[in-house]
């Protein structure tokens, strides 16, 4: 029966000139949902790229200047002063980019892959950050995860909302009855047959990324598929609203304005209400804070350099044996940065817990936003979330503070910064997190439950009552 | 005649079970909307307030300083909140809202609220604005897709019709009696805000009426509009299904989806240099002038030696010559490298925000085929909420900083120190005569001016409405 089915949705669907003109813009949206996607990839691995090769120019051409330097003096060349040797390298620290951004843009657009590794600068303060349009932020982007989340469950909708509904209206229905084994078997055959065809673009799409990404760096073939099941998972999830509603047998008028009314409940209405509360749960940054850090910034260096030996003395008591011999300039320097990284380090992570904190509230509320996880599911493997972020950005911190550290202590304690000294300069590591987002797409898996057995239960009553 | 369909398609309407329901939903919603914006507007200017208040203490109580480290020091401008942002809070989300001021640089606005928050904010949140432009249409939709379908289905329309009804006379009251309908809900929904606002919100009263009310007037002209379309769609469908399906497609691809494409649009277009690139042709360009903190500058020996020329000091004679000269030549010399960088800075920044305007100029002309890009950049504008009104912010930020900088510079150089001194020190009193920032109020004319092209195109689509309903007036069927 499936296969007679087949055949017939086909037949219908090649002389719907309609679907097919729908079918073809869906794909060339997707297909554009790529491009843009793309597009802002290409963006942003371009100033990955200059970046980085800017780094590492500075960092051979610093390295080359070491072999020059005659050590077996007293005098230090200016080279080996911290600030200098510093501002000669102009580090840089780069987040890690997947290809995988290209479905899903995310946040990524907002955030700054590229952050300045200067000990002496803050994370508040980044040169490297590309300007932004606020009004095509505020608008948002059109990438393939937004295709799949908005604009495939309306072409599903679309297809679907008058199955049954317009053969009963056309008068169709007796005459089925009378052919059918079951009525219901058909109709959810039916609605199966067009969810297929309503995959079209997506299948296109699916294949044009594949292509696409499969050339890139960093591509992990794990990923994209975990991507696609996510995909994959909640075009089932609309699936099964579609056989819930037609399981109602309402008239197409009532079936159009139910699954309408469910696609702006779950796409516009609950997220919008959601985010509302959030903005006021968890409200962003404390401008008194980023000001109170400018002045403590400022009172760091007013200290007197009494005050600062005390301060670094207390850290490094091996210190005070040849405290007369020490640069007073290095150690009010030193002193003063290691307490500024600090009170930086305090407000970074002030902000990330507040951030963390309206995170974990918006898991709790993907019972009634599932739509929510699986977006949170898309950026998390594509690393464009939030979190990703977050630990960005304090592995940064922690960066600049060891490389300071390195520094300061390799200058103060030794007679000479050589160029070993240069070479064992500390590398940026972020830390590797696990993926895992599983827990994200558990409410919407319950839906899906759910709303099947809702379905059989649904049948199996009208049976009954038909009996 | 008119006023017969008037009637019967306003009691018909409101005997219509979605409307019964979805009204006090969206009462509902204008309610939890307005309690949000006051909340909202509360916290963000208390800390407005906080931070103004606190950046202009700080100022004033630096005690004696060195002019040029309280120029390090600098100064802060947070994004400003007013009255209108509580009806429509437009960009102000994505645009930055502390900006550093201090000498040698022209910061950007850094801090933008939505740098903070998770990807599910970019599903938007609820502001009046956003009821009127994006809930309101839905409802116009729910109530005139059938409007006329459903009288041609039920055969009604033919009655008319050969009662000799003029078919002008129908549509225009079908258009009017669903507008009016729409009208009572929004202005209930401008009712609630303005007296949420008016009960829990003190010294609310500096509310600029003249803006609200022509704020609320382009909705009114955005509302006619739609329900016109709406109507017309109904005449032109003969199904009601097909007209709620055809139409529901419209409101999404006109809401959700084109402005996302005219906005990826525009970066395609005219896509953004990148900040390597214009840091290097920046610094390319300071290079060329002088480096205020390196006497040994060229350029600014050079300078120096024109300051010894100007006051007629014989080098020959004098043995230091600027322990002579009447004025500190490292505040003029930095002050002549901040005039040069002010000209970089100009050059630059003005081809940046070029290409933003330009970015954006793709929806301004794309309002002529949405009506809702119209109103979204007509409602922001007038709500001082839009890109222009950012812009404001950061030119009169930047001129704040030049004042401020030449004001310490001039210090520095007659205020009585001497050439090489840094540690000479400005009295505590001094820093009462720098006058603090002062946020700019941009003049509604100016608002409405910025959006010259989308009030042209609510314009086009009234003009259109007319013509459209003519032309459907002769060509309706009433089979």
């Amino acid at each position: 029966m499936l296969k007679t089915i087949y055949f017939y949705e086909w037949k219908q669907m090649i002389r719907s000139k309609g679907l097919i003109i729908a079918l073809l813009v869906f794909t060339g949206i997707g297909i554009f949902c790529l491009e843009q996607g793309n597009t802002i990839y290409k963006y942003q691995i371009t100033s990955l790229d200059s970046a980085i090769i800017k780094k590492n120019r500075n960092y051979h051409s610093l390295k080359a200047t070491f072999d020059t330097l005659d050590q077996s003096n007293t005098k230090k060349s200016s080279i080996e002063e911290p600030f200098f040797l510093e501002w000669k390298l102009q580090d840089v620290v780069v987040n890690k980019i997947s290809p995988l951004c290209i479905l899903s843009i995310g946040q990524s657009d907002i955030y700054t892959p590229v952050i300045s590794g200067h000990f002496y600068t803050n994370i508040f303060k980044n040169n490297y950050t590309e300007f932004k349009n606020p009004e095509q932020l505020f608008a948002g982007n059109l990438d393939l995860a937004f295709f799949i989340v908005y604009l495939f469950p309306l072409l599903l909708l679309a297809i679907t909302y008058n199955v049954q509904s317009s053969d009963k209206e056309k008068g169709i229905t007796p005459l089925l009855n009378i052919q059918a084994n079951s009525l219901k078997k058909v109709l959810w055959y039916r609605i199966l047959v067009r969810w297929l065809i309503s995959l079209i673009p997506i299948l296109i799409t699916g294949i044009i990324s594949l292509f696409l990404l499969s050339s890139l760096n960093g591509f992990s073939i794990k990923d994209f598929l975990q991507w696609w099941f996510i995909a994959f998972l909640y075009t089932i999830f609309w699936l099964i609203i579609v056989l819930f509603i037609q399981g109602l047998q309402f008239n197409s008028l009532i079936n159009a304005i139910s699954l309408a009314g469910l696609w702006i409940l779950w796409l516009v209405a609950i997220p919008g209400l959601l985010n509302t509360w959030f903005n006021y749960q968890y409200p962003a940054v404390n401008t008194t804070e980023i000001t109170a850090f400018r002045d403590f910034t400022s009172k760091a260096w007013e200290k007197s350099k009494e005050e600062h030996s005390k301060y670094l003395f207390a850290i490094y008591p091996e210190l005070l044996k040849d405290s007369s011999k020490l640069d007073t300039n290095n150690i009010k320097s030193y002193s003063s940065l290691i307490q500024i990284i600090n009170k930086e380090k305090e407000l970074q992570n002030t902000i990330a817990n507040n951030s963390k904190s309206q995170m974990i509230s918006e898991e709790k509320c993907f019972w009634i936003n599932p739509i929510g996880g699986v977006m949170r599911s898309f950026t998390t493997i594509s690393n464009t979330s939030l979190e990703q972020q977050l630990q960005f950005e304090l592995s940064t911190i922690n960066y600049r503070q060891n490389k300071l550290k390195y520094i300061f202590e390799n200058n103060l304690l030794k007679p000479h910064f050589t160029k070993s000294d240069f070479a064992n300069l500390p590398k940026y590591n972020i830390a590797k997190t696990e993926i895992r987002f599983a827990k994200y797409l558990i409410p919407i898996f319950f839906i899906i439950v759910l709303l099947t057995v809702l379905t059989f239960l649904n049948l199996k009553s009208r049976k009954n009552k038909k009996e | 005649m008119m006023k017969s369909i008037f009637k019967q398609t306003f009691t018909n309407a409101f005997r219509q079970k979605h409307l019964q329901v979805l009204a006090p939903i969206l009462i509902l919603l204008y309610l939890i909307v307005a309690f949000n914006s006051v909340v909202a507007y509360k916290t963000k200017m208390q800390s407005f307030e906080k931070a103004k208040n606190s950046v202009r203490e700080a100022w004033l109580n630096q005690g004696p300083q060195n002019p040029h480290n309280s120029a390090h020091y600098g100064h802060y401008i947070f994004q400003p909140v007013n009255e209108m942002h509580l009806l429509d809070n437009g960009i102000r989300s994505f645009a930055g809202s502390i900006l550093r001021l201090e000498a040698h640089a022209q910061n950007e606005i850094t801090f933008s609220p939505a740098a903070d928050k998770t990807e599910l904010s970019r599903f938007g949140d609820m502001s009046f604005a956003w009821m009127l432009q994006v809930l309101i249409p839905l409802f116009i939709i729910l109530l005139c897709f059938n409007s006329i379908c459903s009288d041609r289905e039920n055969q009604n329309l033919k009655l008319l019709s050969a009662q000799g009804i003029s078919l002008s006379n129908y549509i225009w009251g079908k258009i009017f009696s669903l507008f009016t309908i729409i009208l009572c809900l929004a202005v209930v929904g401008l009712v609630i805000q303005l007296l949420v606002y008016l009960v829990f919100i003190k010294g609310i009263g500096s509310f600029d009426l003249t803006r609200i009310v022509i704020w609320f007037l382009s909705y009114v002209v955005y509302f006619f509009i739609l329900t016109g379309l709406s109507v017309l769609t109904s005449a032109w469908i003969k199904k009601s299904n097909t007209s709620l399906v055809i139409q529901l497609s419209c409101w999404i691809t006109l809401m959700i989806v084109m402005p996302k494409i005219t906005a990826s649009a525009g970066v395609s277009i005219y896509p953004m240099e990148h900040k390597s690139v214009f840091n290097k042709a920046l610094r390319e360009d300071r290079e060329k002038g002088i480096d205020g903190h390196n006497p040994e500058d060229e350029r600014a020996k050079k300078f120096m030696d024109s300051i010894i020329a100007y006051y007629k000091i014989d080098t020959n004679k004098v043995k230091d010559v600027y322990a002579v000269l009447p004025v500190n030549v490292d505040g003029l010399v930095m002050q002549a490298d901040e005039d040069y960088a002010n000209l970089v800075y100009d050059k630059h920044f003005k081809r940046v925000h070029e290409t933003i305007i330009k970015q954006n100029s793709i929806s301004k002309y794309a309002s002529f085929v949405n009506p809702f890009l119209a109103i979204r950049n007509i409602s922001m504008g007038i709500s001082q909420s839009d890109f222009s009104s950012h812009l404001e912010l950061l030119f009169e930020a930047e001129q704040y900083r030049r004042y401020l900088i030449k004001n310490l510079n001039d210090k520095m150089a007659y205020g009585g120190s001497k050439t090489g001194d840094w540690e000479w020190k400005v009295d505590a009193k001094y820093w009462e005569t720098v006058k603090d920032f002062s946020y700019p109020s941009i003049p509604l004319m100016k608002n409405l001016k910025s959006n010259s092209i989308e009030l042209s195109a609510m314009f086009f689509w009234i003009i259109l409405l007319i013509i459209s309903v003519t032309l459907t007036t002769n060509k309706l069927t009433v089979l």
